[in-house]
């Protein structure tokens, strides 16, 4: 059986000359310019670029969290500027897990309170709830840590927490903003397991990150500068690991 | 999403703010106490005349001469109703059952032997049904008697204070005291019957009406009161007419001038007495319902700093799925809940304050819930009407934006 890494799917996501500008009282910043891009099911995308040339601008869009000011984005092939807050809000809930740069938890919940938050807005029961955060948070090796609240903890732990609650509801789409950027190199590599696992397993992974090492992993690298996309090219590496399909972190039997 | 879970949220984010969501609670509970609590008490009160008026029994009436509730100074107009004419009254009027007088003298010093009281002990001059009518039992000794009445006696009956003032151990049968001076030989003691709004009802002493109005009338001030027993409550109505035709003529009144005294029933008693009581209520319902007013602008005021707040919470709840609904309803019931907590508490102080009047007038005070149910129907209402806006607002956040507050 041939890993599910190498069999890439349709277009989900699709964007064409998405722009976003932010207007700073008689100052108008370009976040995105002209950006045009297709990621398909099941693609590991890792998205690179110095501070403030616009990657989470464009993980915002691409999460149908912000909207572009000109170009249409299509998500599944629908155009997302036409669909309504609940729509947006349940593609947000069940289709996509996105881990902010800023974890974004909330500081008044514990670990596992933080980790259920998604699936209370999916209408899930409350034990069912408890039992897939105490599961997303093991699976994050943060089970000795259920009941610390947000303030409680490193920031490290902060970032597995967050990337438990974008697993929680068991998204298609996994989008990380720099999930590695508070890690140690070891649970740096955990999670990166973590991820390269997701993929085996069908999904599409998009993350955001400033290190090569952790680029090095995705099997399309693309490189954005002054809110263009500089470059988006296949990851030669990765490629070759897939063909050959014996990725180092994870052996794969043919 | 379900309420449950919106409730739950509620409290956590009531528990996260305690100082300030204390402050609205205590709002809304002044409101609802002034409603429940007040219409317990007055509750209590009623419930309490009208045990007192059963025991009046209901085919009995009183001809007295100022009105039970006086507003004014009308008994200050009106010629006092004499022993003389009281006696005359009860000699004749044979369609009663039973005639009893009495009046009352206030600030009486008692002395015995070398000790002598202040002058907190009334005297009440009766005749022999006044114990019986009023639900006093006598523990030693004996009631004054008709004959006693008859004769003008110096005997007396003193009540549970007067006795354990100046006879703690010993029996006081026999015994002499004074009376402002005059002596008066105790015959009986009366078995206590505790206080009402702290007010002993065992402080008096009872002495034959004709021997009061010999040492203790004075011309302006005393006047008697008749309480007057029809056969049965079929002839009260009868009895009452013919009362009054004897009283205008032994008060020579000529025809077509107004009666000069008063005839009060139990009917016309709690008649008047709940005239009263509903204003009381109303009142307390009005004010409970401004004081609810204000505690719903607090309400709403302490939303919208609330929502300002959490301006990232909502941003991050949205970001993982919330919809706009999610946050309103979660808003609305936020303010919902405070509310309900708020009338938990004012429910729970009113139905206590009632309890304890009722405890001081020694009976179990009604519950109101009437009152009690329309506090919550109107704390559900202001929590709504209230909670609504800064709901509304808190949903209509852009979640970029709001993710980026500081
Ligand atoms: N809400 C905003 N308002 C104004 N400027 C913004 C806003 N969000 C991002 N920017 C600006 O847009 C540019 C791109 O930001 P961002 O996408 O966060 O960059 P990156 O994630 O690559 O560091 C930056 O210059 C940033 O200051
Ligand atoms: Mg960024």
């Amino acid at each position: 059986m041939a890993p599910q890494a190498t069999s890439i799917g349709e277009p989900i996501i699709e964007i064409h000359h998405v722009s976003r500008r932010y207007v700073m009282g008689a100052e108008t910043i370009h976040a995105l310019r002209d950006v045009s891009l297709t990621i398909r099911r099941n693609e590991y995308v890792a998205i690179m670029g110095p501070s403030g040339s616009g990657k989470s601008t464009l993980m915002n869009i691409i999460g149908c969290l912000d909207t572009p000011s000109g170009g249409d984005y299509f998500f599944e092939g629908e155009l997302v500027s036409k669909m309504s807050d609940n729509e947006l809000a349940q593609i947000r809930n069940q289709q996509i897990g996105f881990v902010f740069q800023t974890f974004n938890l909330l500081a008044r919940n514990d670990a596992v309170k933080n980790v259920e938050l998604p699936l209370v807005y999916a209408g899930i029961s409350r034990q069912e709830r408890q039992e897939r955060a105490v599961e997303a948070l093991r699976q994050v090796a943060l089970e000795d840590r259920m009941t610390h609240k947000p303030n409680e903890l490193s920031g490290g732990q902060r970032q597995r927490v967050a990337i438990a609650r974008a697993l929680v509801t068991r998204p298609s789409i996994i989008l990380a903003d720099e999930p590695t950027g508070n890690l140690d190199t070891a649970t740096g590599i955990d999670i990166m397991r973590l991820f390269e696992d997701l993929w085996r397993k069908g999904n599409t992974i998009i993350l955001v990150t400033h290190e090569e090492d952790v680029a090095r992993n995705a099997a399309r690298i693309i490189r954005v500068r002054d809110g263009k996309i500089e470059s988006d090219a296949p990851n030669p590496n990765r490629i070759q690991m897939a063909a050959t399909a014996a990725p180092t972190t994870a052996p794969a039997t043919p | 999403m379900q309420v449950t879970e919106s409730v739950r949220m509620a409290i956590g984010a009531i528990r996260a703010n305690k100082l300030r969501a204390g402050l609205t609670l205590l709002s809304i509970s002044i409101g609802v106490f002034a409603i429940v609590g007040v219409a317990a008490a007055v509750g209590a009160l009623t419930a309490s005349i009208d045990k007192q008026l059963e025991s009046l029994g209901r085919s009995t009436f009183i001809i007295q001469r100022d009105p039970a509730f006086a507003m004014g100074g009308v008994g200050d107009r009106r010629a006092q109703i004499t022993l003389r004419q009281a006696m005359d009254f009860k000699n004749r009027f044979t369609a009663a059952q039973e005639v009893s007088l009495t009046n009352f003298i206030g600030g009486v010093v008692i002395k015995f032997e070398e000790k002598s009281s202040d002058p907190t002990f009334f005297i009440v001059g009766g005749d022999e049904s006044y114990l019986p009518t009023n639900d006093f039992t006598v523990e030693e000794g004996r009631s004054i008697d008709p004959m006693d009445v008859q004769n003008g006696s110096d005997v007396v009956v003193i009540g549970a204070d007067v006795a354990n003032k100046f006879f703690s151990q010993r029996s006081a049968i026999g015994k002499q005291i004074k009376l402002n001076g005059y002596p008066y030989t105790v015959v009986g003691v009366l078995q206590s019957k505790g206080a009402v709004f702290g007010q002993s009802q065992d402080n008096f002493v009872l002495i034959p009406i004709t021997s009061a109005a010999r040492r203790f009338f004075d011309e302006w001030g005393s006047s008697v009161s008749m309480a007057i027993r029809a056969p049965s409550i079929e002839t009260l109505e009868e009895t009452m007419d013919q009362a009054i035709g004897l009283m205008r003529i032994i008060r020579r009144l000529d025809i077509g001038k107004e009666n000069d005294f008063e005839v009060i029933t139990n009917e016309s008693l709690s008649e008047t007495f709940g005239g009263i009581t509903k204003y009381v209520s109303w009142f307390g319902a009005i004010c409970g319902g401004f004081a609810l007013l204000a505690a719903g602008i607090g309400i709403m005021n302490i939303m919208l700093v609330s929502v300002k707040e959490r301006t990232r919470e909502i941003g991050i709840r949205k970001a993982i799925g919330a919809t706009s609904g999610n946050i309103l309803s979660q808003f609305i019931i936020e303010a919902v809940t405070l509310c309900q907590l708020g009338a938990l508490i004012g429910i729970g102080i009113g139905v206590g304050m009632g309890l304890a009047v009722g405890a001081l007038l020694g009976i179990v005070a009604p519950i109101p819930w009437g009152s009690v149910g329309i506090s919550v129907g109107i704390c559900l209402l202001i929590g709504v009407v209230f909670g609504s806006f800064p709901a509304w607002k808190a949903s209509q956040l852009d979640p970029i934006e709001a993710l980026r507050y500081e």
